[in-house]
């Protein structure tokens, strides 16, 4: 029984499981979130499409917009894989602590990604509204998803920051 | 700037109006308006009529002409990356002999359009009575045939795939006989035979099955036979319809003709309905319109060559109605596309182009920051305005975007960062050799130096847009609000600095900071009607602090998306230099390059752009900007589908 208890605690509460679990939460929520972001603007798009195909490389431009949070993800994931030496092929050690430590980090743009993408789908959906009366007003359709992208930029900025003064 | 206007009336003999029409047209200054608001109008407005615009032919013309180029498109030779437009001299537009040709090619396009549609819905016709008849093709009696002497025939689909065997054995105890010809997913064929005395009978059994009778009357032959004459048609049609596609693509090759048809018309219609614009007698004619000072001179000039009495007057700069013109010096001249695209701002306020241009150059450089990809941007950019017609905004935007490739190869140096950190990961990886660009400043390696930066820039941004909005207090008479609404905010945000500097500047900071907000307290309800609404209203305004210092912390994205650019940039070369120092490697290291960069480049330009606008319209236009402004629009050349040259080549 003993035993049963040490080897689970030696494998979840173990620093580097920790570290890369918050590799996999960075990648995992933020890329969730952007599938469901893109998958909206591109459904609403593709009515547009259907009737002025012209219209592709607008509507492609403002698919693009809640695709950032999951690429936001993916870099935190990779900087944190890359700092644990987990690509280089020679993991280093991590202390419980340690591994803790990154595991909060990779929390900010994990789950600010998981919601923001879906709003800013939703802001680009109507932006594709516009697109579709008036294809000249595509750059105020794109600062208005944009509004919603700033907080995904300002947890990627905490969690980057906060992955690359960790002290490992 | 926003370009000073003046009012231009001209009086001029009717003799003339066509020639001046067409030369004000070419010079594209003016902008017609309505008589009314003339000053005399209404004792004028009894001797004159409001000149009439008929464009309904011509609008008719030009849609025929537009669904023919529409049509031709399709067999026009497909134009390299760089299409040019055709070239036309402004005379040629009025050459009726063109025109001529443009209507006779247009006639011809349209019947070949007409011959090819009805032969594409002949042959579709036809296909769909192959389809309704292949079930049959097993019998081989001619399909007219419904009656003998003794016998009636009726064909018979029976709907669905349900067993059939009751259909039949009905058929059969009313004294007839169901052959089953074939069946399919849609249903079971049937040809039902009858003695003449029991057709009644088993015509009444077969109403209680789900049947429906195949139309057969007129068809002579055999179903097969039918189908091998349709087939026969059909091959006929095709061959017609290459034919006809033929000779259309031959026309193609005029497509021009055509779209110098289009473009002359709707020039004309133009023309007509500036002609709605004028008052006319019975030997003159009034023309209005809003004319920008600086054209004056090369209107007079040209209006000189007729005889015709004109007066310019100046209008108070502020007037609402005022159409408001951008009118910047060369360099700031690209940054109107984004005023433009934002809103114009009203008469009498500020243009803020020429002041945005050097922070969306600074942000749009310290968000890309890679030298290699703002080359990549300036080639193309350098490209599009070369190689392509992309007509005056679209080349004021492209210009812009060429200036934000500089600036991007300019920090892009200062970063250290070409394609990312592709030289010095090529070099360790393929050549085993340590390459170190100078880097003057790295974001990845001091992340919290370039957000001091990236926010004190944005602070300066911030202040500027301010002093904006004071100076236009103080121009439009205000000097004490300037002082009340942004001065006081200046001594803050001047103590709050010195603050932080420590020290005995520090203590005056800390005093200076106190000064200004005590000031700020005192000032700040005083639209308020009542004492303690003046009171309140001067403390609350002490909060507007956290909106200035979340309006900062909002730059902090010119770091984020730099620093994305740059990691994005080398995760792509540590993937591609993955494979090691072999042919492996080399291949995907190429596919990196040519995939991912291009990828990384398109993701990184958009959200540069889109983030060093916002930047202007939310942190800086929010502090003076009054947009709303009416746009100028001209009396002038537009064509869509060819280039106008005049004489008086586009001053650039």
């Amino acid at each position: 029984m003993e035993t049963a208890m040490e080897s689970i605690m030696s494998t979840f509460a173990n620093g580097n499981f920790l570290a890369y679990l918050g590799a996999a939460f960075a990648v995992l929520f933020s890329g969730i979130g952007s599938a469901r972001g893109c998958g909206l603007v591109g459904e609403a798009g593709s009515g547009v499409i259907a009737e002025d195909p012209d219209k592709f490389g607008q509507i492609l431009v403002l698919e693009a917009l809640p695709g950032t949070q999951g690429i936001y993800g993916f870099l935190i994931g990779f900087i944190i894989m890359m700092n644990t030496g987990l690509l280089s092929g020679n993991p280093i050690t991590l202390s419980t602590v340690q591994g803790a430590w990154i595991f909060a980090s990779s929390l900010p743009v994990a789950f600010v990604g998981l919601i923001s993408a879906p709003a800013q789908a939703r802001a680009a959906a109507g932006g594709v509204a516009v697109i579709a009366k008036r294809p000249d007003q595509l750059s105020k359709a794109m600062v208005l998803a944009a509004m919603v992208e700033t907080y995904a930029i300002l947890s990627f900025l905490v969690s980057m920051l906060m992955v690359f003064n960790m002290p490992i | 700037m926003i370009a000073v206007m003046e009012k231009l009336a001209v009086y001029g003999l009717s003799g003339d109006k066509d020639r001046m029409m067409r030369g004000l047209m070419e010079k594209g200054c003016v902008q017609l308006v309505s008589p009314e608001t003339l000053e005399d109008y209404s004792e004028i407005s009894e001797l004159v009529e409001r000149g009439e615009h008929d464009a309904y032919a011509l609008e008719q013309r030009l849609s025929r002409f537009g669904g023919a180029v529409t049509a031709l498109s399709k067999y026009e030779k497909k134009p390299g990356l760089f299409a040019r437009k055709p070239r036309v001299q402004l005379e040629e537009y009025s050459s009726g002999d063109a025109m001529e040709k443009a209507a006779a090619l247009c006639v011809r396009v349209e019947a070949g359009m007409r011959e090819l549609s009805e032969m594409k819905a002949a042959a579709a016709a036809d296909r769909a009575q192959i389809d309704a008849l292949t079930p049959w093709k097993g019998l081989d009696m001619p399909l007219n045939v419904d009656s003998t002497q003794r016998a009636d025939i009726t064909y018979a689909i029976l709907a669905g795939r349900e067993p059939t065997e009751g259909f039949e054995q009905a058929i059969q105890e009313a004294g007839g006989a169901a052959i089953k010809v074939s069946g399919d997913e849609a249903g079971t064929y049937y040809m039902v035979l009858s003695c003449k005395p029991d057709t009644e009978a088993v015509q009444a059994a077969m109403r209680g099955f789900p049947y429906s009778r195949a139309a057969m009357s007129g068809l002579r032959f055999t179903a097969a036979e039918n189908i091998a004459n349709l087939e026969r048609e059909i091959k006929d049609f095709d061959y017609a319809i290459g034919m006809v596609e033929e000779s259309l693509a031959e026309h193609a090759k005029n497509i021009d003709v055509l779209k110098q048809g289009y473009d002359a018309t709707s020039l004309e219609i133009d023309c007509e309905k500036a002609g709605g614009k004028l008052m006319n007698t019975d030997r003159s004619f009034i023309l209005t319109g809003w004319l920008p000072e600086k054209e004056l001179p090369g209107v007079e000039k040209y209006l000189s060559e007729f005889s015709c009495y004109y007066v310019t007057t100046k209008v108070d700069q502020t007037d609402p109605d005022m159409p408001v013109l951008l009118d910047n010096p060369k360099w700031a001249r690209p940054f109107e596309a984004l005023t433009e695209m934002y809103s114009l701002p009203l008469p009498g306020s500020i243009d803020p182009g020429p002041f945005m241009a050097p922070f969306y150059l600074i942000f749009f450089g310290m968000m890309f920051s890679d030298a290699g990809y703002g080359l990549l941007l300036l080639i193309i950019c350098l490209l599009l305005l070369k190689k392509t017609d992309l007509g005056k905004s679209g080349k004021k935007f492209v210009r812009m975007l060429a200036a934000c490739g500089g600036s991007t190869i300019v920090f892009g140096i200062l970063y250290g960062s070409f394609f990312g950190d592709l030289i010095e990961v090529v070099a360790k990886n393929f050549f085993g050799a340590t390459v170190v660009l100078p880097k003057l400043l790295d974001p990845l390696n001091q992340p919290m130096t370039v957000l001091i930066v990236s926010m004190a820039i944005g602070f300066v941004h911030i202040v500027f847009g301010m002093g904006l909005s004071a100076y236009l207090m103080i121009k439009r008479g205000h000097p004490w609000d300037a002082l009340f609404d942004v001065g006081f905010w200046y001594l803050v945000f001047a103590g709050l600095l010195m603050l932080i500097a420590g020290g005995t500047v520090g203590e005056v900071g800390k005093w200076l900071a106190i000064a200004g907000a005590v000031g700020l307290v005192c000032t700040q309800g005083r639209a308020k009607p009542t004492i303690i609404g003046k009171i309140t209203g001067g403390v609350l305004s002490l909060y507007d602090v956290t909106g200035y210092l979340s309006d900062v912390l909002s730059y902090s994205r010119i770091l984020a998306l730099g620093l994305a650019t740059a990691v994005i940039a080398s995760v792509l070369n540590i993937i591609g230099t993955m494979p090691g120092p072999n042919l492996l490697g080399f291949i995907m290291l190429v596919l990196m390059i040519l995939i991912g960069h291009t990828f990384n480049f398109a993701i990184n330009a958009l959200g540069s752009y889109v983030h060093a606008a916002r930047l202007q319209y939310v942190e800086f236009f929010g502090k003076f900007f009054e947009g709303g402004g009416k746009p100028f629009v001209p009396f002038a050349v537009n064509t869509k589908y060819t280039v106008a040259e005049t004489a008086c080549e586009e001053k650039e």
